[in-house]
């Protein structure tokens, strides 16, 4: 029971502590000892501003890790513990955080600090906003490192074109494939006929300064539209219907980067911060477009890691 | 260098169903495993602990601030191994408060996140012009025509009328868009029919009362009218919703020409609840009114805390029909039990949208009461 009780207590002042590892060890020779450690537990608890019977307390926190983005202080109780900045991580094990809570008690703020700090110290940062409140940080950061604000209808890209002229484009086809199936949910047979279709699209175009030339979503979009089968392929037919129903969906909903066939957007946002406005966008599209910017991304960082800010 | 941060604020709205096995993961899942070899560092932000595994297990540091409902505690609990004692607390965190675990520190610790004031952001006009002056020094190539084939319209005649006022206003009963529409009962149901077949429009699966249905355009619907430039109407908690909510602000009205409704109340924002609307009284009270038309439980909670906060003297809570009325009235006195040492409650007043609409129903007995 003593036990138990000091197991409890000490956890609560962090049992991974010297001092509190050494006053377990005198609490195991001797039940006077434990009786006294307990007491005097018990009493560092209540100096903290903790009740030392409460079960739901959190423990004490004497000292977190550095970081240099600041969030805020720890709560030990009733007094104002160590200052908390987000953790690290080091190159080998990058930390992702979650920030999880009900609306309105602190989440935007808590990101919001947290993006300032990031990029007036220089850091990258792309910031998915649905609900457009991060344009705060405009006036918020200085000089050349202030965010971009973007809405899909200004974005010029053309999904197929691959980040880099080093990423084969039958490689990149596959990732975009992946996207239809993952993100707008096409099934084998509409993603088939789709790689086999732009294979056959792209290669058809053919090389101009040794670079591959890429039709625009419209120009695929009319290519599909315009594919027969033959009377016995009826499967075939429900497979297109498929994929002229998203590829339709991303041309009306995209329709101001739906012609673009080659860009240099993206490498240049690459290289600052930028906030993506998608208020007014919902459901697969914006599943797609957050997902497609996010791979692209990867994909580019793969080939050039060190993207430094313009 | 610092790595390249992602954030992604309400992570459930680009979430791809995790649940979905034959579509293969999501693709986040599987960038955010192998973003730490590119540098990436990811942010997710959402109102539920719900992350597929392998974010999960990616995750170096967990910021939870304030969850009570219970699906979320028991969520955040079972993920962060915390006491049950401990999970009590989390509806008890305020404002910027957080609970805080790392990945190689599993021992949680609470922490109170620094007050910041930001400058007000830029005018909408300033940011697009920082945009286009970004697109003017983008180089870009377009396909330079593109045939489009000229699509068959789907749906003419009385099908478009009725679609086009489904669009606009799905917040009203058959009888009165037969009314707008200036159609008769039969050729509604036919123009209806038509969009039935189509997948364009749906009846809500709440009916008001006994049998009075709501119809609606489907997603399919919406995407038709939005490629078509059709203006459709978004309701916040859908249209019966606001349709119930409308009539019982109308019912209330008919008691005194001095009632004044206020919706987006700021009265218990810090409690971080919304009332549907507020009534302010010539005296000087506040009532709360509630509509429920389809989620008995959530609902009752939320009466449940209004029911205690400062500054309200009464809650009405209007449900959509009886049977609804039945589930809430039970939910909130589980939720009242449960909650038996908060400060006294305020009275409630609980209503059945088929009794409390009729033109017979006595409003004014409710108000005589002193509150």
């Amino acid at each position: 029971m003593l036990e138990t009780e000091l197991d409890r207590l000490a956890k609560q002042l962090g049992s991974h502590r010297a001092d509190v590892r050494r006053l377990l060890d005198l609490a195991a020779r001797s039940a006077d000892g434990a009786r006294l450690v307990k007491s005097i537990f018990r009493g560092r608890l209540r100096r903290a501003g903790m009740g030392p019977d409460d079960p739901g307390a959190f423990p004490l926190v004497q000292e977190l890790p550095p970081g240099r983005l600041r969030i805020g202080r720890a709560i030990n109780g009733s007094a104002e513990g160590p200052v908390f900045a987000l953790p690290e991580g080091s190159k080998a094990n990058i930390c992702h955080t979650a920030v999880v809570g009900e609306t309105r008690y602190g989440k935007t703020h808590l990101l919001l600090h947290l993006a300032c700090q990031y990029m007036n110290a220089g850091g990258l940062c792309w910031i998915f906003d649905p609900e457009a409140e991060y344009d705060v940080l405009v006036e918020a950061v200085s000089g050349p490192l202030k965010p971009l604000v973007l809405a899909p209808r200004h974005l010029r890209i053309n999904f197929f074109q691959p980040p880099t002229d080093a990423i084969p484009w039958k490689t990149w086809l596959e990732d975009i494939c992946l996207l239809f199936r993952q993100e707008t949910y096409l099934r084998d047979g509409s993603l088939n006929l789709f790689d086999m279709e732009m294979r056959s699209i792209i290669e058809h175009k053919g090389l101009v300064g040794g670079r591959p030339q890429f039709p625009s979503l419209a120009a695929a979009l009319e290519h599909f539209r315009n594919l027969k089968f033959g009377g016995r392929k009826v499967r075939s037919g429900a497979w297109l219907e498929s994929l002229l129903n998203r590829m339709g969906m991303l041309c009306n909903v995209f329709e101001e980067t739906s012609r673009v066939t080659h860009s240099e957007m993206l490498p240049r946002l690459a290289r600052r911060s930028v906030i993506f406005h998608l208020r007014g966008l919902r459901g697969l599209p914006l599943q797609f477009l957050v997902h497609y910017l996010v791979t692209w991304l990867a994909r580019y960082r793969e080939v050039l890691p060190s993207c430094s800010p313009s | 260098m610092l790595p390249f941060l992602i954030i992604l604020e309400e992570y459930h709205l680009f979430s791809a169903d995790a649940a979905r096995t034959d579509i293969g993961r999501p693709t986040l899942c599987t960038q955010v495993a192998t973003a730490g070899k590119r540098g990436l560092r990811f942010i997710f932000s959402n109102q539920l602990l719900n992350f597929p595994e392998e974010i999960l297990g990616n995750l170096g540091c967990r910021i939870v601030m304030r969850l009570s409902n219970p699906k979320c505690l028991w969520v955040a609990q079972r993920s962060m191994g915390l006491t049950p004692e401990q999970a009590a607390r989390l509806p008890e965190l305020g404002f910027r408060e957080a609970l805080v675990q790392y990945g190689d520190h599993p021992t949680p610790f609470k922490v109170r996140v620094d007050e910041l004031s930001f400058p007000p952001p830029p005018a909408e006009a300033t940011l697009e012009e920082a945009a286009q002056a970004f697109l003017a020094s983008v180089r870009w190539a377009e396909e330079a025509a593109v045939h489009e084939p000229p699509e068959d319209l789907p749906i003419t005649g009385d099908a478009l009328k009725l679609f086009m006022r489904l669009a606009e206003h799905s917040d009203e009963t058959t009888s009165e868009r037969c009314d707008a529409l200036g159609m008769d009962r039969a050729q509604e149901v036919r123009a209806r029919k038509v969009l039935d077949a189509k997948g364009f429009a749906a009846a809500l699966e709440q009916t008001l009362g006994k049998q009075t249905k709501f119809y609606h355009l489907t997603d399919k619907g919406v995407a038709w009218a939005r490629q078509r430039n059709i203006k459709v109407k978004e309701y916040k908690s859908g249209p019966l919703h606001e349709y119930l909510l409308n009539q019982v602000e109308k019912a209330i009205g008919t008691v005194s020409p001095k009632f004044s409704f206020q919706r987006n109340s700021p009265i218990a924002r810090e409690h971080g609840l919304e009332p549907d609307s507020v009534l302010h009284l010539p005296g000087g009270q506040r009532v709360i009114i509630e509509v429920c038309c389809s989620n008995p439980d959530y609902d009752a909670m939320n009466i449940t805390r209004e029911m205690g906060v400062d500054g309200v003297d009464l809650v009405i809570a209007v449900a959509a029909n009886r049977r609804l009325m039945r589930i809430l009235k039970a939910a909130v006195d589980r939720y009242c039990n449960e909650d038996s040492a908060a400060a006294a409650p305020k009275p409630l007043v609980l209503l059945d949208a088929g009794e409390c609409l009729n033109k017979d129903f006595d409003w004014h007995g409710i108000f005589e009461r002193p509150l």
